[in-house]
């Protein structure tokens, strides 16, 4: 009894402590009614004053820790107004004008972070042309220029061209090959590109569309210093090239997905053929073809917004005669959007198969989780397809909506051998 | 027991004494009544030097109040002792720190008597703030325009030299916004706080002229206003058969304008503001009026402080365009009032139960509840008085007690059917059936928020005590009878009386009656006479109507026999 007594108190004595002291001041001068009832009242406005906040030393210190933390935000909240008043206004209040200059930073990657700049210009030379360029630097060895320009309603209401140019030099790529290939085989390669590609769209009705495009591709692939600093085998001489390609082919995507800001009914197919050779000499020269399927279910008996997102994928390349296929055309697993659990180009081959199942729900307007799984292998040939064969990936992520739709993902992946954090504004399907 | 010896102490053991020491100098206690005269006026008052300017921020006190407020909290240990001591059961809840011995709210800068205290009539309701009108018969000079917000206005003149702020609805929800900007600002009125004038007006477009000088913004550059920008802003506004334009008409307020007031701390450079706004009763319990009529965008932003001709500041409630069914120039949607914008209690149990949970809010369609566009989407079924909240955290909205929801919720039950219906069809909304919709909204939304209020704490107020020879009546009014919230049928009191001194009158008496008489025993010699009433409701069927309210009776030749205490148990 002494005990909980003592605890009582002391408890008391804390609690009151986190008060506030009120004092009332002596009265001076005196009415005998307030409202209806009968109550002597002072409405002077003489001193001392009668009611205040005050906080014991006590009290401060017991607050102390929340001081700090309010001093520690103190520089945000000043950044913050100050962006109120001069960036977010024209970036948030649809006053942006037609071109600008935006900073990029890009956190991550093999060089940890880079740095860059969006210029754009939304009507340069016609008001149905837009232009982009897209700058990130990091290292000599890690930079990506990417230049665009588009032209709206060419040749048609329903046409768009577009450009595309850009140029890359990205270390450290994973090279295996297989589906069997073991991770502690894998070994690395640096690259260096420069791509160039024209394409033209063309809606066949407001959910079929029609593309044709055209790539000239240059890319060298040279060693990683990677091989010799962690050991690896060697990267394949014959695999060291520098080359040229040029690609030609046609998209066909109709999409019958439907839902907004969240896609939760409906199916999209797109299909893609290419066929590329080699502008240096005749050492390359095949095809490239892939079918994707999309289909998009609501759960029954529940809102329209938890849904069930599945996608399948194939992708295949063939060689035409007795040429070679670089080995980079390969189709590969183990990316952002395929086997996420994976690490990148985990498994290479001249065929891929993917399947993926979503479980998307919102916990938020503005926010869904996403529960997914990935199964998918690589082949020679389709005879060399296997259901013991697919390797399997899961995890769950977080995805921003906006009004229009997809806005961001953040993901964590899981696989048998690693795992993988993902943060991207491309929606995976 | 071990005891501690404060004479032969470690060294390491002086800052913990210290800390001791410090602590309980906070400790502090006052009596629950007085023999004087009870404060109704807080003198914040006084002449002060004239302030800068606030700026106004529309994000970050969103911002902060959302995140950066809500990790704060944890850290003040004084919230996390006074959390746990309630938990316990050994501490109340941090009461507001402007509060006199009649559990009252002082009159002050801030605040004043209105129609709960004196009721006011239906003609003082529906004029509310309002003085003058604009003088449609001459022409308005535009001085300035107002871009910016949910839907754009201008400042102009009228003839007579009376300047307004000139806002429009939307092109959607034709009547909307203003009848909201209307009936919110003048039910705020009547519940005691400072507002603009608004008022409904129908001007003739072509008695507008665009002054000189006045400048929009186009493309990042400005240029002078011309009478097609007019006539663009006021393309998208509702018209009357003759060709009138509706619109809200804000007249500016007297004195200075400072920029908003803040629902957290207190304003710096004003010696006048002494008590945190978060602990002001009339700003926590402005949480129950702002449910009622779902004001759900109440923030910093929508305040102003105004520098009086007196020379000190005057605080406002502005910006009622998010009242009622409107949300700016649309409507509101179903989750507004409901929860916050981002909030994380939600978010967690709708995360952890994998989408199988689903908020009330998220399968309605709120287009298939708008019964009249003028009224958008205003509904009393889905309100629960006590899980409002407005679309932002708001930290005095957060520390609100019983107390001060008992005190917010008497001054919304205040408003009579009559009322609201005076203060309504101030809103000039065209369609019959849509005012009705309105009234009676308001009449099921009131009658909720009593409804649940009036049942956690005992509604038990306005007493009157009297005293005749040796008898001794105290006469109140129950809030919950009174608003036809409980059948007088059902409900009994049960009082003791004692005097301060100990001397027992009564003891458990029980009385079907608000009105007690007792005789009081022979007068002891003393100047003043204390007696204290301990009342209790018993209402069948109703959880916590049990809790008590103490009554302080204060007797003495001078002054005769009055109120000088009312404490409510939470």
């Amino acid at each position: 009894m002494i005990f909980q007594r003592t605890c009582k108190l002391l408890a008391l004595f804390l609690f009151s402590t986190a008060g506030v002291n009120m004092t009332v001041a002596a009265s001076h001068n005196f009415s005998f009614t307030m409202q209806e009832a009968p109550v002597r009242t002072d409405t002077s406005s003489s001193e001392p004053t009668p009611y205040s906040s005050k906080k014991s030393v006590g009290g401060h210190l017991l607050s102390l820790p929340s001081y700090l933390f309010q001093w520690s935000i103190s520089p945000i909240g000043y950044a913050i107004k100050k962006a109120e008043t001069t960036v977010l206004p024209y970036l948030l209040e649809g006053e942006r004008g037609d071109y600008g200059v935006f900073p990029l930073f890009e956190l991550g990657g093999d060089t940890g972070y880079s740095y860059g700049l969006l210029l754009f210009h939304n009507r340069p030379f016609y008001p149905n042309h837009s232009a982009r360029v897209e700058a990130l630097f990091s290292s000599s060895d890690y930079n990506d220029i990417d230049f665009e320009y588009t032209i709206n309603r060419f040749l048609s209401d329903r046409g768009r061209l577009v450009f595309d140019a850009a140029f890359a030099n990205r270390p450290d790529r994973t090279f295996l090959f297989g589906n069997d290939a073991s991770f502690s085989d894998r070994t690395f390669y640096d690259r260096q590109d420069f791509e160039a590609a024209l394409s033209y769209s063309y809606s066949l009705s407001d959910r079929t569309f029609l593309s044709f495009n055209t790539d000239y591709l240059r890319r060298k692939i040279t060693r990683s210093d990677r091989v010799t600093e962690d050991n690896t085998p060697a990267f394949p001489s014959e695999f060291l090239v520098k080359n040229a390609l040029l690609s030609t082919g046609v998209n066909l995507a109709i999409d019958n997905a439907r839902g907004i800001p969240r896609i939760n009914r409906g199916s999209r197919f797109i299909t893609d053929l290419q066929w590329s050779r080699s502008l240096t000499d005749d050492q390359f020269n095949y095809i490239n073809y892939s079918a994707e399927w999309n289909q998009f279910i609501p759960i029954p008996f529940l809102p329209d917004d938890r849904r069930l997102a599945f996608k399948g994928e194939i992708q295949k390349v063939e060689s035409l005669g007795d040429k070679e296929i670089p080995f980079f055309e390969n189709p590969s697993l183990g990316s952002s959007r395929d086997l996420r659990g994976f690490s990148t180009n985990r498994f290479r081959d001249t065929g891929s198969l993917l399947f993926t199942l979503e479980y998307r729900y919102p916990i938020w307007d503005f926010s869904d989780v996403v529960l997914f799984v990935d199964e998918g292998q690589v082949f020679n040939h389709y005879s060399d397809i296997g259901i013991n064969d697919f390797h399997t990936s899961y995890g769950f992520g977080f995805h921003l909506i906006s009004t229009k739709g997809f806005a961001f993902r953040s993901e964590f992946a899981f696989s048998r051998e690693t795992s993988r954090f993902i943060l991207l504004i491309s929606p995976n399907f | 027991m071990k005891i501690l010896n404060l004479y032969n102490h470690s060294p390491g053991s002086l800052p913990a004494l210290l800390l001791v020491a410090v602590l309980l100098g906070g400790c502090a206690s006052s009596s629950p009544y007085t023999t004087g005269a009870v404060k109704t006026f807080d003198p914040d008052t006084s002449r002060v030097e004239q302030p800068g300017e606030a700026e106004s921020y529309q994000y970050w006190d969103r911002i902060d109040n959302t995140i950066f407020h809500q990790i704060e909290k944890p850290l003040d240990l004084n919230r996390v002792f006074r959390f746990a001591g309630r938990t316990l059961g050994i501490s109340g809840a941090k009461q507001a720190d402007n509060i006199n011995r009649l559990d009252e709210v002082p009159e002050s800068s801030w605040y004043t008597y209105r129609h709960y205290y004196n009721p006011m009539t239906h003609e003082e309701l529906a004029a509310g703030p309002n003085t003058v009108q604009p003088d449609t018969s001459g022409q308005w000079t535009i001085f300035s325009a107002k871009l910016e917000g949910a839907n754009p206005g201008f400042f102009a003149e009228d003839s007579k030299g009376h300047r307004f702020l000139i806002k429009f609805d939307g092109p959607n929800y034709p009547e909307l916004t203003t009848s909201a900007e209307v009936i919110g600002t003048k039910i705020f009125y009547a519940a005691g706080y400072y507002v603009p004038e608004s008022t409904i007006t129908y001007f003739d477009p072509d008695k507008v002229t665009v002054g000189d000088g006045v400048m929009v913004e186009e493309m990042g550059e400005e240029r002078q206003m011309t009478q097609e920008d007019y006539r663009e802003i006021i393309s998208i506004a509702a018209k009357n058969e003759r060709g009138d334009v509706r619109a809200l008409a804000s007249k500016f307020v007297d004195g200075v304008p400072l920029g908003p007031w803040d629902f957290q701390g207190t304003r710096s450079d004003d010696p006048n503001d002494r008590v945190n706004h978060e602990h002001r009763r009339e700003i926590r319990g402005m949480r129950i009026i702002s449910s009622w009529l779902n004001d759900t965008d109440r923030r910093d932003a929508n305040t102003m402080s105004v520098y009086t001709e007196n020379g000190y500041i005057r605080h406002l409630v502005q910006d009622f365009g998010n009242t009622l069914g409107a949300n700016g120039a649309s409507i509101h949607y179903p989750i507004y009032g409901q929860a916050y914008l981002i909030d994380p209690r939600y978010m967690v149990t709708s995360a952890l139960s994998l989408g199988l949970n689903v908020h009330p809010w998220e399968d309605i369609n709120a287009q298939e509840y708008i019964p009249h566009p003028s009224v958008g989407y205003f509904r009393s079924e889905p309100f629960r008085p006590g899980n409002w909240v407005s679309v932002h955290p708001i930290p005095a909205f957060e520390n609100m007690t019983l107390r001060d929801a008992f005190w917010g919720a008497k001054q919304v039950m205040s408003f009579s059917d009559e009322d609201i219906r005076a203060i309504v069809e101030t809103g000039q909304l065209s369609n019959g059936d849509a005012v009705e919709y309105l009234v009676q909204t308001l009449i099921e939304r009131r009658d909720k928020i009593g409804g649940y209020w009036f049942s956690k704490i005992n509604p038990i107020d306005k007493f009157e005590p009297e005293r005749r020879g040796d008898q001794l009546t105290l006469r109140f009014t129950d809030l919950g009878i009174e608003n036809g919230i409980f059948n007088a049928e059902s409900i009994r009191y049960r009082y003791t009386l004692t005097s301060t001194g100990g001397q027992l009158v009564a003891e458990d008496k029980l009385s079907d009656q608000s009105t007690f008489t007792d005789t009081l025993p022979a007068e002891e010699d003393s100047d003043t006479q204390i007696w204290m009433y301990e009342i209790v409701t018993l209402r069948d069927g109703v959880k916590a109507a049990d809790k008590k309210v103490t009554v302080y009776v204060v007797m003495d030749e001078e002054y005769g026999t009055r109120i000088g205490g009312i404490q409510r148990q939470e």
